[in-house]
């Protein structure tokens, strides 16, 4: 990788050092596309300051399920069941307000198995930094097509995949997401930006990172190559992301940069590449991703973004205090409410 | 006079059959008796046949009795496709509607000649008295409290709790009709007194209600703040009770996308550091079980709740069986023991859920409460529950020595461990489905697995210690036997006492735990058995092969198991009781033995 030097000193604002960010050591294949992510989710979370204690990772099952081992050691990981680790997600946000919830997921857990959650999870707003490692293969399973391989691509073996995929960001966007992104794993500055904003964002986050699969879908003929991801990827915006506890310090160049706040006080600044692109209108939004679909071209950025949509905690009314730790004089009904339901039975 | 009155009544859906019971219950419960209340519908959602059997009794009950005492038909064809469940039989006392045009003499029953029988213009008085044949249920309770005594004023003021949510007038209307009953039952009197007596415990009013809420009571009780789950008959109502009032204390609910996210939602609750639960049917059940071996190998605590109904798939969705034993038992993937809980009424559905949750917490596991339609939805009247006789458990959490290079999984010298959860410094941990050592981190090691899995299922041994979860009744030297769980189980208490009326000596053993099996507690229990009958409501005796497959049962023990939906009658549970002593008695003759 050769990320850039973060320009921030060597401790964030707790006073931690990049290192207490990383995990264990990674068993997936050299150059692994996954392992280019989970750098930046170590740098992400580094630089924004996450409190460790109060972060969880959770995952399903495939390659991609596997990296929450590999950052944030002082976190709790959640290594579940294949395609519902939104399932989970959702009853530990209910249960636990002040938790900030990374999910690492990959296209044969979200698309596949795992779309029906996925889709509710979107549906409810459970506010979960949502990262789906997308390869277009199974890997763990030695390279089936997934759900969201492109038509004409190709397996190594040479069998052509001729079923429509499933946009995972178009879907998001359909669904109601408040914050739906796409990014390249070889892109880091712009990963960075996003994942950045995703931490900030209070509701669901989806990000779709193409993440190429060196060992099964990285030959000439498959459209996640790293190769075909490098020379498609079409970045709709620079990013700049500004935490809230800087947006003083920070002078965000005038000129042709659109910003939008978090309710943090967080903001991220779009600057056109090319042609303007407006992240917070859904309909432009859809046809952008569309158009950009029929030239065979990955559109990468924040696609959509409405930081103000309510959440499930909104839905389900939950307490602020995390269930675990709410005093027993609270949770338990004493003697005398017990009685209450049961007058209500007489 | 009467100490027992059952009744069945049944007619088409909006006839208010089924209101018609729950004002009878609840007239009972106001005036002391005890009182069990079963229905039983089509699977259709409006419409249809539905029924009721309503049992009062001066003393306590265990079931809702056998045979009807009192049989009402609306219409006969609804009334028939109850078959088995509403039994009339000679000592039956049966009132239908006479604009059914059948005469007396020639009802639809088949072989019986009832005790007396009353074509009674239902619907005509309804019309006459409140103005419409919507009142018919009315009436019917005017003629049921005529006849058989049970106070006028309580069934008039059962009958007001209900409609007043709706208006004083249709209060005044459904009077009259409840008069024109009242007086139709004194102009055509009975042959025999069947009043039943007045209640010991008259003026001590008492709870009315059903499993499914007790079993919400009391979860919210032993302090479950999350539940997570789809909803599933017989099995809605746990969900409904719980979201009603789980929020008061903080916990929410989680009416997810499809079974599995529910106990997926219910599961990470319980990693975030909170008592969580589900509840479900069969098919539920069967979805859910994936889940469960995530659960049991992230030793994280859990209750699911199984209300078991007619199977397999959708089979009788509205019925009743215990055919989820194995299901229970034994669908896990991979090696591992998920205790198994079964209450056997409503009263103790309370006890079972605290205790459910309680060994979840101890264990750090899922259990399984095995709960059934018929105890599910009956209602019953009860005492209000004293709840000061309950102990709570929570599970056991790190001390600042434990979090000092904490290890989730460590091997202690009763294979709990400390479990921490996300926000407690320095607990920090991967919880996985991958086999995992005592950090949590991710290993393929044979060698750790094999220790890891004597850790899982180690742990739960002292469980079959736990002789508080079996119920032994009767003479411990009887030679004869029987064992029954769930809501047979209370048919098997009300045998016993027949049987013990017609000089049988048999003793009872009802278990609360059913897995892991208990080996010395049988074996105990069956030291002095000669022969014995396991009694359950599935076809396999699923009971039975349980049993044999753990331990070696006495030759002269057998099952008697049928399919669900049919109730069990005590009078049939002695009979065969009955046969096997002539078959002892005969053996003790030294006659030709049958080959067991």
């Amino acid at each position: 990788m050769t990320t850039a030097a973060p320009s921030a000193p060597a401790t964030n604002r707790l006073g931690l050092t990049k290192q207490d960010y990383v995990g264990s050591k990674s068993t997936l294949c050299p150059g692994c596309g996954h392992d280019a992510i989970t750098a930046q989710i170590i740098a992400a979370a580094w630089e924004m300051g996450l409190e460790g204690s109060k972060v969880t990772k959770l995952s399903g099952i495939g390659c991609s399920s596997k990296s929450p081992a590999y950052f944030l050691n002082q976190s709790w990981g959640f290594n579940s069941v294949h395609g519902r680790a939104a399932a989970i997600a959702t009853g530990t946000a209910l249960a636990n307000k002040t938790l900030k919830n990374i999910l690492v997921s990959g296209d044969g857990d979200s698309m596949s198995i795992g779309m029906g959650q996925l889709v509710h999870l979107i549906r409810r707003n459970v506010p979960v930094v949502y990262i789906l490692e997308d390869n277009g293969v199974y890997g763990l399973t030695k390279g089936q097509f997934s759900a969201t391989a492109d038509v004409g691509s190709t397996l190594k073996h040479g069998d052509v995949n001729e079923i429509p995929p499933i946009d995972p960001c178009s879907l998001a966007i359909e669904l109601g997401c408040g914050f739906v992104a796409r990014s390249f794993s070889g892109n880091p500055k712009q990963l960075n930006a996003i994942l950045k904003a995703a931490m900030a964002h209070t509701g669901c986050a989806i990000i779709d990172v193409i993440s190429p699969c060196v060992t099964f879908n990285n030959h000439d003929s498959s459209t996640k190559s790293y190769k075909n991801a490098k020379d498609h990827d079409y970045p709709v915006h620079d990013l700049g992301f500004v935490q809230y506890n800087e947006v003083e310090e920070v002078e965000i160049r005038a000129g042709d940069a659109r910003e939008v706040a978090f309710p943090d006080g967080s903001v991220v600044s779009f600057r056109a590449v090319k042609d303007d692109y407006d992240p917070t209108n859904k309909l432009a939004a859809m046809q952008a991703i569309h158009a950009s679909k029929a030239k065979q071209e990955f559109l990468t950025g924040i696609l959509y973004l409405d930081p103000q949509a309510p959440t499930i905690h909104h839905f389900c009314p939950t307490v602020d205090e995390p269930l675990a730790t709410l005093p027993q004089a609270r949770t338990q009904p004493g003697p005398e409410a017990l009685e209450r339901i049961m007058q209500g039975l007489m | 006079m009467r100490k027992d009155l059952v009744f069945g009544m049944a007619g088409s859906g909006g006839d208010g059959i089924v209101s018609a019971g729950e004002s009878l219950l609840q007239a009972a419960s106001m005036e002391g008796y005890h009182g069990v209340m079963t229905k039983s519908f089509g699977s259709q959602i409006r419409g249809g046949e539905s029924s009721c059997r309503v049992r009062i009794a001066t003393d306590p009950i265990l079931n809702p009795g056998g045979n009807l005492d009192v049989a009402v038909a609306l219409n006969w064809e609804d009334f028939l496709k109850f078959g088995a469940e509403l039994p009339v039989a000679g000592t039956t006392v049966v009132i239908y509607e006479a604009a059914t045009g059948i005469p007396e003499n020639q009802i639809p029953l088949v072989g019986v000649t009832p005790l007396q029988v009353f074509a009674v213009p239902i619907a005509q008085m309804a019309k006459d008295t409140a103005g419409t044949e919507r009142a018919k249920n009315t009436v019917v309770l005017g003629l049921i409290a005529g006849w058989f005594g049970i106070g006028a004023e309580a069934v008039m003021k059962g009958i007001s709790k209900r409609l007043l949510k709706k208006s004083q007038e249709l209060v005044d209307a459904n009077q009259k009709a409840f008069d024109a009953g009242m007086a139709f039952a004194k102009e055509h009197p009975l042959k025999a007194d069947m009043t039943i007596e007045v209640s010991k415990t008259k003026g001590a009013v008492k709870l009315m209600t059903d499993g499914n809420d007790m079993c919400a009571a009391a979860a919210i009780f032993a302090g479950c703040q999350f539940f997570g789950g789809y909803p599933i008959t017989p099995s809605t109502e746990v969900m409904q009770f719980f979201t009603d009032h789980v929020w008061k204390y903080g916990g929410s609910v989680l009416q997810a996308e499809d079974e599995i996210a529910g106990i997926g939602a219910a599961v990470g609750a319980s990693f975030a550091g909170k008592k969580a639960m589900t509840a479900t049917s069969g098919p539920g059940l069967s979805l859910k079980t994936e889940m469960m071996g995530l659960a049991s190998i992230a030793e994280l605590p859990l209750v699911i709740v199984d209300v078991q109904r007619g199977g397999p798939s959708t089979g009788l969705p509205t019925k009743t069986e215990q055919s989820d034993l194995f299901a229970a038992a034994f669908s896990a993937h991979g090696d591992v023991i998920r205790p198994v809980l079964a209450p056997t009424s409503v009263a103790d559905t309370f006890r079972t859920t605290v205790e459910a949750f309680n060994i979840a917490e101890q264990y750090q596991t899922p259990v399984i409460i095995l709960s059934d339609q018929e105890i599910s939805q009956r209602k019953e009247t009860l005492d209000p529950i004293d709840t000061s006789k309950f102990k709570l458990v929570d599970r056991l959490r790190p001390t600042p020595a434990d979090l000092q290079g904490y290890k989730r999984f460590k091997q202690t010298e009763n294979h709990i461990s400390p479990i921490s959860h996300p926000g407690m410094a320095g607990g920090a941990y991967l919880a996985a489905g991958i086999e995992h050592n005592e950090t949590g981190a991710p290993t393929n090691s044979g060698s750790v697995h094999q220790r890891m899995n004597d850790k899982r299922i180690k742990k739960l041994n002292p469980l079959k210690e736990r002789r508080d979860l079996f119920e032994v009744t009767g003479n411990p030297d009887a030679p004869l036997a029987l064992v029954a769980w769930g809501s047979i189980a209370g048919v098997c208490r009300e045998a016993l006492i027949m049987a013990k009326e017609q000089g049988l000596d048999v003793k009872l053993l009802v278990p609360y735990l059913l897995y892991p099996v208990a080996e010395q507690t049988y074996l105990d229990f069956f030291a002095s058995v000669q022969k014995g009958l396991i009694v359950e409501q599935n076809h396999l005796a699923q009971t039975f092969k349980v049993l044999r497959m753990h331990l070696d049962l006495p030759a002269g023990v057998k099952s008697l198991a049928r399919s669900g939906a049919n109730p069990f009658l005590p009078g049939e549970i002695v009979a065969a009781l009955q046969n096997l002593l002539a078959e002892l008695q005969r053996s003790h003759e030294g006659r030709l033995q049958p080959q067991e």
